[in-house]
């Protein structure tokens, strides 16, 4: 298997971008890393769970981000150096904890890992996380490519005990995801011993955070210091020396590099790697001699804003291009082309050409993501269609079974964060004379969920709250949960036992039941519709990929339709919703490759004809 | 405290050669563009590779992209691939708007039908329609079974060795046929047998569709 220790000091190999930031912390000599799994983030926490017991790293696949965060602070209060990474929205969870901590302080070298996902590949939203370095006041700094997040973990490390605050790295799904060429250094494993200093104040009593506050402006401007002369911001040339000027971050920066070489133009590129505190006089400088510069960055106009404020405070002339001008668009990720479309706008005068907006494929149809063969969700979502008829509101919340929105099922009718499926429904069942049916996962239920049921229990809301349990953590890569009896390298530990967890809560009665037990699934849930009280059911049945991979083989025998029997009633396709099943010229059959033989599909199949294949 | 980055493109004034790479989920398209990768490293060329994760993967539509030389980032600009690996023939036509004009598409011919064909009771396209498309857009397309070489060498897992043979008889790739063979070495050791078997069957489908063109070019000419 591949994992990130390969390589020798010196050499270079190849590595995702979440890999080389993992392969930087292992060089700073980390002691703690912890994460909450989310696509883009997700791959830097697996790479360091893969080699932590090596190394003499302690990692964990936390409950949720904050509590990661809060884990990490623990260790570098401690003296040690601790990284934690999450996506975007992730950042979201731990705010409460970051947006202090900056007022805090911390001892030992801390890195927080912001993945942000412009375009949304994999999320609820597009949101801008370099936000949260201006809003807590703490260092940014933003790789465009995977040598960058390696070699910017190293830095931060040093930034964050230098500075005693916490360093946010933000990249964005392309970098998270680009694999390059890395040339790496020396694992180096902590040599350091854990002290807590009792005598420095880490309270932030009202007199306590005052004084802090100020501290941290001082800091900050250390930081911006160090900014001005930090060789993370860099001009590069290309051409002549020219009175035109990019200045770009991130992923802009490599379209821009890409888009000014290919036309080619003469012009210099300004990129930004330390963005926050930003180095204002080299900004000024770099404005200065030049009569246009075109600002390229994804998502919100931070950086336009800031240069524009820049080139006001300077008095001078220069043209400053970017979204304000209409050249960008704030909404989803660049391109090379949507980049080239710009600068030939701004410096060669060309109009825009249409055509290299990324154009919709030919009309051909559509692949989107599915649940996939034997999936226990699907039996499950069947099963409530049935026993409610569809009629009834399903709040439903995030992973796999976010899926249930769409067709066949559409059995989603709100989906907004983590563990907000529970507290929508009960403002819903406050508000309506319907019945209210939340899903949510295991791992999102432990996750955010759990106050919500406390919530739901103490005021007394009357909803069902399905629970779909398959043991793990499945849409991030099955990364195991509180309630899991393996942590992260797979040895054995302590599970929360879920029916115990909530009938502390004081439900008295929680129903179990298998999706792959179809019928008595149905009966379960619509016996409890009708109690018409808070009731929680357990739809328990492991992730279908998980069991195969532990068993090494599919669950059963594979399924085959007798077409004799077969009345094309739409019942497995349109019901069950199995992808194993195709219906080409109203012709049902299964695809042997595909079918895992989980044995829903029988037992749904009106007219019996569906069998174990002979 | 702030040791100098690396200049970018060091490496990079090489030839430039784009790989788009289409298909559906759990087909090895990763892999395969870590082949790719691994022979870049090998070649000592500057490589970059895009990859998807997360909720596309569930059975959707994926796509990869492997860069060679003076690259930057990782997205392949519309109209740009040198070569358009396509793992599933409808896949291969979805995309077939990157796939440069000089371009050479790469594409296996056994169809798997999303399940949303048959939940809208729709038809899947014919394979040669598909294929038209591509043509359309490049200037070669080498189509065949992947599947059926890797049931030749008695090993279905060789499918996509077959398609980087194809891949590499293009000659858009600045390596030899040597530096595939330990890619795929170093890739697959356990199965490096039958992998290189598929590759040598791939490799001469693709050889001979590009005589087969030659000819009818020639011809064309006169």
């Amino acid at each position: 298997m591949r994992t990130i220790l390969q390589g020798k000091a010196g050499s270079d190999i190849l590595l995702l971008g979440n890999e080389a930031i993992a392969r930087g912390a292992l060089e700073s000599e980390i002691a703690i890393a912890t994460t909450y799994p989310g696509t883009p983030a997700s791959e830097i926490g697996d790479s360091i769970a893969r080699v932590a017991p090596d190394v003499g790293v302690y990692f964990e696949y936390s409950v949720n981000e904050k509590v990661a965060l809060e884990v990490a602070i623990g260790a570098s209060l401690a003296g040690l150096r601790a990284i934690t990474s999450m996506k975007h929205v992730g950042v979201n969870v731990a705010a409460d904890a970051l947006l202090s901590l900056s007022y805090m302080g911390i001892d030992g070298g801390l890195v927080l890992v912001t993945a942000d996902d412009p375009s949304c590949h994999s999320s609820q939203n597009e949101q801008d996380n370099r936000y949260y370095s201006r809003i807590a006041s703490l260092p940014l700094l933003e790789p465009s490519n995977p040598q960058e997040c390696y070699e910017m973990v190293k830095i931060a490390f040093e930034l964050s005990e230098k500075l005693s605050l916490p360093v946010i790295i933000r990249e964005t799904t392309r970098i998270a995801h680009m694999a390059g060429i890395v040339k790496v250094g020396e694992i180096k494993k902590n040599s350091r011993t854990g002290m807590f200093d009792r005598e420095r104040q880490y309270i932030l009593l009202p007199a306590v955070a005052r004084r802090k506050h100020a501290e941290l402006l001082q800091k900050m401007d250390v930081a911006r210091r160090i900014s001005e002369s930090s060789e993370l911001n860099k001009i590069f040339q290309i051409g002549k020396k020219s009175k035109w000027g990019i200045i770009t971050s991130s992923a802009g920066f490599n379209y821009a590099m890409e888009v000014c070489k290919d036309i080619p133009l003469d012009i210099e590129i300004l990129k930004i790697g330390f963005s926050h505190p930003l180095p204002e006089q080299k900004i000024a400088s770099f404005l200065k001699d030049k009569d246009k510069v075109l600002v390229v960055e994804e998502l919100e106009p931070l950086l336009e804003n800031d240069v524009r404020t820049i080139k006001e405070r300077e008095g001078l002339k220069t043209e400053i291009l970017g979204k304000a001008t209409g050249h960008f668009s704030a909404l989803y990720e660049y391109t090379p082309d949507i980049v080239q479309s710009a600068v030939e706008c701004v410096f060669l005068g060309k109009r825009p050409e249409a055509e290299r907006i990324p154009a919709s494929a030919p009309d051909l149809p559509v692949r989107p993501p599915i649940m996939c063969p034997g999936c226990p969700h699907s039996a499950t979502y069947y099963a409530v269609k049935i026993a409610t008829k569809g009629r009834a509101i399903f709040p439903n919340d995030i992973g796999c079974y976010s899926l249930g929105a769409v067709a066949p099922y559409k059995m989603g009718d709100t989906m907004l964060c983590m563990g907000s499926s529970i507290g929508i429904a009960e403002g819903l069942s406050k508000s309506l004379e319907d019945p209210i049916i939340a899903f949510i996962g295991d791992s999102t239920f432990y996750h955010g969920g759990m106050p919500a049921l406390a919530n739901a229990v103490h005021g007394g809301h009357k909803m069902m709250v399905i629970i779909l349990d398959n043991g793990t953590t499945a849409m991030t890569g099955h990364q195991p949960h509180p309630g899991s009896n393996v942590n992260a390298f797979g040895e054995s530990a302590p599970a929360l036992h879920l029916e115990k967890v909530i009938e502390g809560f004081g439900i008295d009665i929680v129903r179990v039941v298998d999706p792959y037990d179809f019928k008595n699934t149905v009966n379960a849930i619509t016996e409890e519709l009708e109690q018409k009280a808070l009731s929680i059911i357990i739809a328990r049945r492991a992730c279908a990929l998980l069991e195969m991979a532990e068993r090494g083989k599919i669950l059963g025998r594979r399924r085959t339709i007798d077409q004799e029997k077969c009345k094309k009633c739409g019942s497995c396709i349109d019901g069950l919703g199995c992808p194993a099943i195709s219906r080409q010229d109203n012709i049902y059959s299964i695809n042997e490759i595909l079918c895992i033989g989980c044995g829903v599909c029988n037992q749904i199949c009106p007219h019996s004809a569906i069998g174990v294949k002979k | 405290m702030q040791p100098d980055l690396p200049a970018f493109g060091d490496r990079g004034e090489e030839m430039r050669t784009d790989i788009f790479l289409a298909g559906v989920g759990g087909q090895g398209i990763l892999s395969f563009a870590r082949v790719l990768g691994v022979l870049g490293l090998m070649r000592k060329m500057n490589v970059v590779i895009g990859e998807t994760h997360g909720m596309a993967q569930r059975g959707g539509s994926v796509t990869a992209t492997v860069r060679y030389g003076d690259v930057y980032g990782s997205i392949i600009g519309i109209g740009k691939a040198d070569l358009l690996v396509g793992f599933e023939p409808l896949e291969a036509a979805r995309y077939a708007r990157i796939l440069s004009p000089k371009g050479t598409a790469i594409v296996s011919t056994s169809p798997i039908v999303p399940y949303s064909i048959s939940a809208t009771r729709g038809k899947y396209p014919e394979t040669q329609d598909l294929i038209g498309i591509l043509r359309n857009r490049g200037n070669m397309v080498i189509a065949f079974d992947a599947n059926e070489i890797a049931e030749k060498v008695k090993f279905i897992l060789t499918a996509n060795s077959a398609l980087l043979g194809a891949v590499a008889s293009t000659g858009k790739i600045d390596a030899q046929l040597e530096d595939f063979r330990s890619a795929i070495k170093k890739t697959v050791p356990r199965k490096a047998k039958e992998n290189l078997a598929a590759f040598d069957l791939g490799y001469e489908i693709g050889r001979k569709v590009a005589e087969e063109q030659k000819i009818t070019d020639s011809g064309k000419k006169k």
